[in-house]
């Protein structure tokens, strides 16, 4: 099996990830944050030591990180916190769902959005944007980190920069940059950050993070149990419990700081080259062939996209399947990001590397796409 | 171990664990008991309470808010 689907869920993990979920799942099984029995806290322990991992990874506190179910659930306690009643939210063209639905949803609350250009990353092209759709009552920009189709990665450090000047709150879904690129919350300028657990960081599925800046406060999405407090009706102001509500799961989160504990001893340059490495030499493969049309070729990062003349996009993932290759077809959850790139029909193939796909995978698929594009 | 300093939350008593232990101070986190702080389940560090002076000092110095200091009186 040649596994080639890394953008949507990382696969395999590296041995510690699974040795780690696996051991906090037998010896320490009680609820974090709840009671001081000797398991429960074990369980809090963990919890504690992946949010101090993801405070070096990201530049922040521990108690600023908060622990999500996934990208999706991170993004959705950030926009419906920032995009006030009323309000307007831009977003770039490359969203996820997990943002374009949030920001639609939000229209009941007489929430409007624009959606800015990702120009292909040039950042003065994307400013010159931004600034141009701006309006008084703007109190939200989204921005895609790097685009979960094609690669294409925005200029979130000015973007940051701007909404800073502006006063309006910048928030970054890195959930295809972390892990394969530094995000900081400083250097971004972002009020929050949100990532998923499972993918560039090497955790297991049902894992996310909220990166937030200590002076920000958000609602929550879900309100119950904390541990604290418990005689009062409302949710604790102080972070992560406020954004916590039931119990948290002591074994993701100890396989997601096993991932980035990981990621930072390997090293995030060494792991992000031999990306690049492997999607530059596909994309050079495929740009050769005369049936094939590669998407954003000058943006790979880890990613490429592309479809062969002829063939929808699912037919293709068929058959690379039937030999063992697993690829992500269709429009990967990304409707606006495949209009700009002019495959908002039937979408595209996407091949995505992780730290441990090899030339020799390339090669292979390589020669049984070559072989497709002759049928 | 004779004194408790009240934490304002489970994320907090981990930290201040974590800090206090770094810095020397021998400390331990539990459970506060609810009728001291009026709202229900809390968590502090226990610690010597001739180290309080000092363990305070470290959570300022990392400006790590802490609630009331219960014994040693």
């Amino acid at each position: 099996m040649i596994y080639l689907d890394n953008a949507a869920t990382t696969w395999p993990k590296p041995e510690c990830v699974y040795t780690e979920t696996d051991r906090v799942m037998r010896y320490c099984g009680g609820s974090a944050g709840r009671g001081s029995h000797k398991l429960s806290a074990a369980a809090s322990e963990c919890l504690y030591s992946m949010r101090e991992t993801a405070g070096m990874l990201f530049g922040c506190e521990p108690e600023n990180v908060i622990f999500t179910h996934n990208a999706t659930h991170a993004l959705n306690l950030a926009i419906k916190s920032f995009a006030t009643d009323g309000s307007h939210v831009l977003i770039s063209d490359l969203e996820h769902n997990s943002v374009l639905r949030p920001v639609t949803a939000l229209g009941k609350m007489n929430v409007t959005f624009d959606v800015y250009g990702s120009h292909f990353g040039s950042a003065e092209a994307v400013i010159r944007d931004i600034k141009s759709k701006i309006r008084q009552n703007t109190s939200l920009v989204v921005a895609c980190h790097t685009s979960n189709v094609c690669g294409i990665t925005l200029p979130i450090e000015k973007i940051g920069a701007l909404c800073r000047k502006k006063g309006i709150a910048f928030v970054v879904d890195a959930s295809q940059s972390s892990g394969h690129r530094a995000v900081d919350l400083t250097s971004s300028g972002a009020d929050a950050i949100c990532t998923a657990g499972h993918k560039g960081l090497y955790g297991p599925q049902g894992t996310g993070l909220l990166i937030l800046r200590g002076d920000r406060q958000l609602s929550p999405l879900l309100e119950g149990g904390t541990g604290i407090n418990s005689l009062e009706r409302e949710m604790p102001e102080l972070l992560p419990e406020r954004l916590e509500a039931g119990t948290q799961s002591a074994s993701l989160a100890a396989g997601l700081d096993a991932g980035m504990k990981w990621l930072m001893k390997t090293g995030l340059s060494v792991i992000s080259c031999r990306e690049r490495e492997l999607a530059a030499g596909l994309t050079d493969e495929l740009l050769s062939m005369k049936k094939v049309r590669v998407f954003a070729p000058s943006c790979t990062g880890s990613t490429v996209s592309f479809n062969i003349d002829g063939m929808p996009p699912s037919g293709v993932g068929e058959k690379l399947d039937r030999v063992g290759i697993c690829v992500r077809c269709g429009f990967h959850c990304s409707p606006l990001a495949h209009r700009t790139l002019g495959t908002g029909e039937n979408g595209s193939v996407r091949v995505s590397f992780g730290a441990f796909n090899e030339m020799r995978e390339v090669r292979f698929l390589r020669d049984v796409v070559y072989t497709l594009t002759r049928e | 171990m004779g004194c408790i300093i009240a934490m304002r939350s489970a994320t907090y008593a981990e930290k201040s664990l974590r800090l206090l232990k770094s810095a020397g101070i021998s400390c331990e986190k539990v459970s506060v008991d609810p009728s001291f702080t009026g709202r229900g389940c809390a968590f502090g560090i226990s610690l010597p309470c001739r180290d309080v002076d000092a363990a305070k000092n470290v959570l300022d110095s990392r400006h790590v808010t802490y609630g009331d200091v219960i014994g040693g009186h």
